[in-house]
């Protein structure tokens, strides 16, 4: 019994990583849910990550509360990861959701997983995973030429088009993005401590 | 073989579990018998199924002295997997115990945490599945099951493990007639094969003649002891005094009217507790006074769910005052008909409330369930939040919720989150949402699933009290005891259409033919 | 099954043909080569019994490429860098899309447990991992709960409903949902530890699963198209 409880504060029990499953369904499908209005759209595709960080703070935060030690965050990067490769996603998305999953443990970390400073600031960063299927548009600027060339278009028209889109979509994305995780991240920790603490539900 | 010598356990401060500890617990379970653990709500029965199987203390922490021996093994040196290989567990709940989308990964479960080679366990799982009859379960996707087939499935893969010792804490509460006889069948099958079955439950009939010893608990400490013989030979007033539910649902006809009327016997054997509506004051049947008051017409339903016709045209009528069970099979109709008529499925149909006809709109405003996880519904984050919530500011303030707190026997707990309290109070926490937004009808879902025979009691009096008010109450409910105890009539579902309708004064026979209809076990019910 | 003889492929290699495809799509060295490669995977989609499903999604990948080309005559300013820009995403994401349609509706969610347990993947990730894909499908069905339980409070569950009182309905949605999941998480991981989860041998499954020769000719198949995509990217 007595080894029972110390392996229990040394890792991750059987306890805490079905909490870790179930609180992963849900960020899933709040994120799914947030960003399917946009993904699809091609005037909206650059405001799906702002969509899901919008909806997915108290999913994030409810896993923090309710297993605060190192190794959920990183779980959740990489389980999402291994979801969207295999759902045939962007797979720098898949690389981001993990290191960002990993950023986002270290931050949270730093603060015992009891700081809401920190953990708001985790969710931040986490909430940019979905940037990384964008990415590609600034990373690999000569296959974004060589397919407008193919076409037939003037290679001035498009230089300067893959310059306005490199030069303000990203960082509107960002700022964006930042800006609804944060709403997201304030509501859910209202939500936290009005409902969760309240009822005892967190550890 | 299952002992328990001495053994006195208290949970840890940190478990947030209303579940009791026990004290001085001496048990045998033998090899081949089977032990049938019961009495009231948190009489620390489901603490002892914990100590069986190890979950406590190393699930749940807490102190534990005496010794639990399995299989001559002290639990206590064991790890929780050496004791899971040696115990299987089945849970209340049907719904949060699988770990698979199939059925057939699920059976699979066990042996796979085991090691066991992969043919090895296809052999298995198979032989596992004809041994219990659940062939046709096999390959399905888990959410296309109905609660009994869960729950038949969760057996299962406790089986295919062949484990020399069973527990089972509550596992009827959530199932259906054919779902207990076939979980009968399957304990006495465990039993002939030399595994020592350990239950804890409420219902007791279903065990009759498969139980070897019947004991019973309260405060943490087992307070009587019967042989099967002794206790078949208890009168069901007997029964009822210790807090227990009938063990044969053929005595449930002779108790049901001395527990509708109140008789100064029924108040003694449900003996409130303070702070809580007591069943003492439950009111007179609808038939002594409102049954003349239209309430609920509806006529001609029909409804549909994805495309299959679940509703083929069904016709209901009551009076305000009056409590209505619906019984049937699952998949008969009653959720889809209930649904249907508080405005919350599509249906085509006449509804008539209170003799005005009533579309859906009306009827969603003017009526409501209370569901069988009353979780869902509770939103706010206090218990006097919860009364009002979802009203605008204007309408809040003409309803009183402090009264309806108070009649409802939760004025003790209006500051406390929803979260934190019992079911009993949760399930009366919702009724008094709907009795604070003035609705009229009100269709409780299994509302006395997994509840003692008090506790049963005060809500068969709840329900009979908001009828008196002159709601139309409708009940889908297994639960015979509880049809002779708080409804007027039972009304039958079967293939989406009503079959019969059958008075609780002098049908009770039918009503119990009912609730076994399609089961091959049509005569146990005796 | 929609196709009597379709062909099986070991979960493990269906993993390896996503990984390989993501990368060939990154070196392509343009469009033609990626509707070759959407070609190879409706082959492989007709192989798998999934021919209606590659089809139709191909016909949809033909379609977009197609106002992809003629959007990116015009000249429509800012929207032409947000047209272009989509569909160079769209573009992207289809060859491994289509593939992974194919894959998804042709594997269990148990094969692909099985296949990670084979792969020994730690614990630490195909429990949360099983744990999710059981509790995605058991979310819906409390969306159904809570949304009649809303609709019973004068709550209502739409966008609409949500634009007039957000701050009620946002508490419907998220309090119960999250209620709900902590209380199955702890049932759940009571069921899991009595039947022996924590058991440290490595776990095996009932599915049989096995490298074959349809498995080598995929993947001999798939290396032979990323090593296509390096070569002709380089000599362009």
């Amino acid at each position: 019994m007595q080894s029972g409880v110390q392996e229990a504060k040394r890792g991750l029990g059987a306890k805490d990583l079905v909490t870790t499953g179930v609180c992963i369904a849900l960020y899933f499908v709040f994120m799914m849910v947030g960003s399917m209005l946009f993904a699809p759209n091609p005037v909206l595709t650059f405001l799906m990550p702002a969509g899901a960080a919008l909806l997915t703070g108290p999913a994030y935060l409810l896993l923090i509360a309710r297993v605060p030690k190192h190794g959920p965050l990183i779980i959740l990067g990489i389980v999402e990861a291994v979801v969207m490769f295999v759902t045939g996603m962007y797979w720098l998305w898949s690389v981001f959701l993990v290191v960002l999953g990993i950023v986002g443990d270290l931050i949270a970390g730093a603060g015992g997983f009891r700081s809401k400073p920190l953990n708001i600031a985790s969710f931040l960063a986490f909430s940019l995973n979905p940037l990384g299927s964008y990415l590609m548009l600034w990373l690999d600027p000569a296959g974004y030429s060589t397919y407008l060339v193919e076409k037939g278009t003037e290679q001035a028209y498009m230089d300067t088009m893959v310059a306005t889109g490199a030069d303000w979509v990203l960082p509107a994305m960002i700022v964006l993005t930042l800006v609804c995780a944060l709403v997201s991240a304030l509501a859910g920790m209202r939500m936290l401590r009005k409902q969760f603490e309240k009822a005892g539900m967190t550890a | 073989m299952i002992e328990f010598s001495d053994v006195t356990f208290a949970y840890a401060q940190t478990v947030p579990e209303r579940a009791a500890g026990v004290s001085h617990i001496d048990l045998a379970v033998p090899q081949g018998s089977c032990v049938l653990v019961c009495g009231p709500s948190g009489c620390g029965k489901t603490t002892l199924t914990r100590l069986a199987n190890g979950l406590a203390p190393t699930f749940f922490p807490g102190a534990l002295s005496g010794r639990v021996v399995i299989d001559g093994c002290d639990c206590a040196q064991m790890h929780s997997w050496e004791v899971a290989l040696s115990v299987g567990s089945v849970f209340q709940n049907p719904r949060t115990q699988f770990f698979n989308v199939d059925s057939t990964g699920e059976v699979a479960f066990a042996l796979e945490s085991c090691s066991t080679p992969e043919g090895e366990i296809r052999e298995r799982v198979a032989e596992t599945m004809d041994d219990l009859g659940i062939r046709h379960l096999a390959d399905r996707n888990i959410f296309s099951l109905s609660g009994g087939e869960k729950q038949r499935i969760a057996f299962a893969s406790v089986w295919a493990a062949r484990p020399t010792n069973l527990v089972l804490d509550e596992p009827t509460s959530n199932l259906d007639m054919a779902a207990i006889m076939d979980l009968r069948s399957y304990v006495a099958r465990a039993k002939a094969s030399g595994t020592s079955v350990l239950v804890a439950e409420h219902r007791l009939w279903w065990l009759a003649g498969i139980a070897d010893e019947v004991v019973v608990m309260d405060g943490g400490r087992i307070v009587r002891r019967f042989s099967p013989q002794e206790f078949a030979s208890l009168s069901a007033q007997e029964v009822g005094a210790l807090g227990l539910r009938a063990q044969s649902l053929a005595e449930v006809e002779a108790a049901a009217p001395v527990c509708g009327q109140g008789s100064s016997r029924a108040r003694e054997a449900a003996k409130p507790r303070p702070g809580e509506p007591s069943q003492s004051e439950a009111e007179p049947r609808a038939s002594e006074g409102y049954r003349a008051e239209a309430g609920l017409e509806v006529h001609g339903v029909r409804a549909g769910y994805r495309k299959r016709e679940v509703l083929r045209g069904v016709d209901l009528s009551a009076s305000a005052g009056e409590v209505i069970a619906l019984v049937g099979r699952n998949g008969a109709g009653k959720s889809t008909l209930s649904r249907a008529i508080c405005g919350l499925a599509k249906s085509s149909g006449d509804y008539r409330l209170f003799g005005e006809e009533a579309g859906e709109r009306e009827r969603l405003a003017r009526s409501s369930m209370v569901f069988q996880d009353v979780n869902y519904q509770l939103f706010a984050d206090s218990t006097a939040a919860e009364v009002v919530f979802g009203m605008g500011r204007d309408r809040a303030r003409t309803v009183d919720a402090e009264g309806i707190l108070s009649s409802l026997g939760l004025s003790d707990v209006a500051d406390r989150h929803p979260a934190t309290l019992s079911g009993g109070q949760k399930q009366r926490l919702a009724v008094a949402s709907c009795v604070a937004a003035r609705k009229d009808v009100l269709a409780f879902d299994e509302p006395t699933s997994g509840l003692d025979l008090a506790s049963m009691r005060r809500v068969a009096g709840l329900i009979r009290r908001l009828a008196a008010e002159g709601r139309v109450v409708l009940v889908v409910t297994h639960d015979l005891e509880f049809i002779a105890c708080a409804c007027d009539r039972a009304v039958e579902l079967s293939g989406g259409a009503v079959t019969g309708t059958y008075d609780v004064a002098g049908g009770l026979d039918d009503i119990r033919r009912a609730l076994f209809a399609g089961t091959q076990f049509e005569g146990l019910g005796g | 099954m929609s196709a009597r003889k379709a062909m099986r492929l070991d979960p493990r290699t269906k993993l390896a043909l996503l990984f390989v495809w993501a990368l060939a799509v990154f070196f392509s060295p343009g469009l033609p080569f990626e509707a070759g490669m959407m070609v190879l995977a409706v082959v492989f989609g007709a192989l798998c019994g999934k021919a209606r499903l590659s089809v139709a999604m191909f016909a949809v990948y033909c379609a977009t490429m197609g106002i992809a080309i003629a959007l990116a005559q015009v000249n429509l300013g800012i929207f032409s860098t947000l047209f272009n820009s989509f569909f160079l995403l769209v573009r992207k994401v289809f060859p491994c899309g289509l593939l992974a349609a194919i894959i998804v509706s042709t594997t269990q969610v148990n094969e692909f447990m099985s296949a990670f347990s084979k792969m020994r993947c730690p614990r630490e990730v195909t429990i949360p991992l099983a744990v999710m894909m059981r509790y995605v499908p058991a979310i819906r069905e409390d969306w159904g709960y809570i949304k009649d339980a809303m609709r019973m409070r004068g709550v209502s569950p739409t966008l609409g409903g949500f634009l007039r009182r957000p701050g009620l309905t946002v508490e419907c949605l998220y309090v119960p949902l999250m209620m709900s999941a902590l209380n199955v998480a702890d049932e759940l991981s009571c069921a899991s530890v009595a039947r022996g989860i924590e058991n440290p041998a490595p776990r095996t499954c009932y599915l049989h699963i096995e490298f074959g020769t349809a498995d080598a000719a995929a993947a001999v198949v798939a290396v032979a198209v990323l090593a296509a995509a390096i070569v002709l990217r380089s000599v362009a």
